[in-house]
């Protein structure tokens, strides 16, 4: 599952402008919500800054897009340099990784933060990295989640999530 | 004589073990992504109640200071910034670390800070009353004058592809604007979600931004290799720092950075982190030759480096002389001046002279103090580039989540996710990331001033033209911006002479 170098070069000269077009037609359309009490901001109210720069990125993405179109066989520099680093994209990998850190997102607050870190990192380990050592899988997580937990909670009293029911419980009798 | 008293007051054994432990904690925090010198003064402003007040705000001054400088270390090794400071060291002093030369901008970073943050020290000592009056005179207009200074360098970062520049500019521009509006209460792109109210969380960003799309880049590209092999580079590159001539050779990189930065500094609100932006981006104005910017050039490593320190130094200027906090993290430290009863501002300088000489004195000795601590923190560092990739990865994906629950809720590790994402996206078209922070953070400074200073002005656009400050800051920024547009045609006509018969 890869992906060539004249296609990432495509998705930098047209399918990202595109995108980012039709993304300021929709952002445009939000910013028709926002409406100033006070009439003394008529004339530069809390729309004006955002639709001056959404018109700016538009006829930016408008210029990309035709630059790309009428000189296709111009790479810049630039983009010989990503494409160069790049080398090809394992995409299942890609988004495994990040499913996996949106799903770990999506746990702390109901599992908490000292039994979801080492499940995630477990599973980064395991799933993204291909680790197959058993000592490596457990040992890890444990000792970075209590590195983390000791540095981030222990030191710093920062608000890492307990979580709900049990898992709140269990938080509760470290922090 | 003042200032030798402030000097014998912080070398006296009550004072000193509190300096250098500020520094070393400073650096703790500092180095670690979504901890920060204001986090690190904000958790333990409780702790120092007991402590004698000139104890107290040294431990505080050091902390800052170390904090600053620390965000370079992780910066360079894994463009994982520390601290928002160093966002543009991180650009362009990991591409040292991805040519096996990391030594050489870690060391440049270490003595670059340490003198940009010395000689505002000097001018802490020396000009304080003349550059608050200044700072003072500095308005909406003004403000706005200096944010467009700050996007026009832009134009010169992305040289090669100045459109792609420009939309990473303006998608950081517009990210800038979610939240309530400043001037009308009104919200914007919150999309119901609380936390995007306050705005994008600027540290999740720059996590997801450079840290976390950074892992995802290398697990997209299967590209696990030990970073302590780029670290080190091959046998004959080991263990080199920056040599004395190289050093000798950024001379007037760090005072025109260091001068920048301080000024940046005294100026309300600014910060070390528009500081480092602008040295950064006055370092490739004036550069003969910009091509290598972005690709790891020394100078842009010394510049920021140089002017976030001094900018350090500047924002305790207008706290000490004037009560206004110059930064978000003097705003912080004005609460343990109040705990310890003692009131920022002019009459601090008549009742308390002892204490804000001895303050000067511990925030250029904390300064100093870089050199001897930042090499065994630099040391610790490195040696975490010799764990196996999957691990560090591991790591430092585990801390960004961590860094940025310590910003919010879980809608902030969203965010950092989302801005991963983006980072993953613009890299991958070769878009540069650097224009999109950039936006991000003078953003708000450009909109509130320009949308303030025309309604002072009834609408009138002449008033960005009218004070002299304003309109020369113009004339820097459409400079800027219009001199790589004519640069390059003249550069074509002069080789075109050149090539003609008989030239």
């Amino acid at each position: 599952m890869s992906l060539s170098r004249s296609a990432r070069s495509r998705f930098g000269a047209l399918a990202l402008p595109g995108l980012t077009l039709l993304g300021c037609v929709y952002l445009w359309g939000v910013t028709g919500d926002f409406r100033a009490v006070s009439g003394r901001y008529e004339a530069i109210g809390p729309e004006f800054f955002p639709r001056l720069l959404i018109g700016a990125l538009a006829i930016m993405c408008l210029v990309q897009i035709a630059r790309s179109l009428l000189r296709p066989a111009e790479t810049t520099a630039e983009e010989a340099d990503a494409a160069a680093a790049s080398g090809s994209v394992d995409w299942r990998n890609l988004v495994t990784a990040l499913a996996i850190t949106g799903l770990y997102a999506a746990s702390l607050h109901t599992v908490g933060f000292l039994i979801a870190t080492p499940l995630f990192q477990a599973a980064l380990l395991g799933i993204v990295f291909k680790t197959r050592r058993l000592v490596t899988l457990v040992l890890v997580p444990l000792l970075f989640t209590a590195a983390i937990a000791a540095l981030f909670i222990g030191a710093m009293n920062a608000p890492l999530p307990r979580g709900r029911w049990l898992f709140g419980t269990f938080s509760r009798l470290f922090y | 004589m003042e200032a030798f008293d402030g000097l014998l007051l912080v070398l006296s054994p009550d004072v000193l073990p509190f300096l250098i432990l500020g520094v070393a904690v400073g650096m703790v925090f500092g180095a670690l992504p979504g901890l920060d010198a204001t986090t690190g003064i904000a958790l333990l402003l409780p702790v120092t109640y007991a402590m004698e007040p000139v104890a107290a705000l040294v431990f505080f001054s050091a902390l800052y200071v170390g904090g600053v400088f620390a965000g370079s270390i992780t910066a360079i090794l894994f463009r994982t910034p520390g601290s928002s400071e160093a966002i543009m060291t991180a650009i362009e002093g990991h591409q040292f670390t991805m040519r096996g030369e990391a030594r050489i901008a870690l060391s440049t970073a270490v003595y670059c800070s340490a003198i940009g943050g010395l000689l505002a020290s000097v001018a802490l000592f020396l000009i304080t009353p003349f550059l608050a009056s200044v700072a003072l005179k500095f308005g909406p207009a003004e403000y706005f004058a200096l944010g467009l200074v700050g996007i026009s360098c832009i134009a010169a970062i992305t040289a090669d592809n100045p459109v792609k520049g420009a939309i990473a500019a303006l998608i950081g521009l517009l990210l800038a604007t979610v939240g309530i509006d400043q001037l009308t209460g009104v919200k914007r792109f919150d999309f119901q979600v609380t936390s995007l109210l306050s705005g994008v969380p600027f540290v999740p960003a720059i996590i997801g931004l450079f840290a976390a799309s950074e892992v995802y880049r290398r697990i997209a590209v299967r590209e696990t290799r030990l970073v302590s092999e780029a670290v080190e580079g091959s046998a004959e590159r080991r263990t080199r720092g920056i040599s004395l001539i190289e050093f000798l050779r950024l001379r007037w990189t760090i005072l025109r950075s260091s001068v920048i930065g301080l000024c940046v500094g005294i100026l309300p609100g600014a910060g070390a982190t528009t500081a480092a932006i602008l040295g950064y981006a006055a370092e490739v104005r004036m550069s003969r030759d910009r091509s290598g910017f972005g690709k790891g050039r020394i100078e842009g490593v010394a510049a920021p480096e140089s002017a976030n320190n001094a900018a350090t130094v500047g924002a305790m200027i207008p706290l000490l002389s004037l009560g206004i906090p110059g930064s978000g993290t003097t705003a912080v430290m004005m609460g343990a001046f109040l705990i310890h009863n003692l009131q920022p501002g002019p009459f601090l300088f008549l009742r308390e002279r002892e204490l804000v000489y001895g303050l000067f004195s511990g925030i250029a000795l904390s300064n100093a103090l870089i050199l001897a601590l930042a090499f065994i923190f630099i040391r610790l560092f490195t040696r975490l580039t010799l764990v196996p990739y999957p691990v560090l990865a591991t790591g430092i994906l585990s801390i960004a989540v961590a860094g940025s629950l310590a910003y919010g809720d879980t809608t902030a590790v969203m965010i950092m996710l989302i801005f991963a994402v983006l980072g993953l996206a613009l890299e991958a078209g070769g878009y540069p990331l650097a224009p999109v922070v950039l936006g991000l953070v003078l953003g708000p400074i450009v909109e509130t001033s320009m949308r303030r200073a025309l309604l002072m002005s009834d609408f009138d656009p002449f008033i960005f033209v009218e004070s002299p400050i304003a309109a020369g800051l113009i004339l820097i920024a459409l400079a800027f911006f219009v001199g790589p547009l004519i640069a390059g045609p003249l550069r074509r006509l002069r080789a075109g002479r050149g090539d003609a018969p008989g030239s």
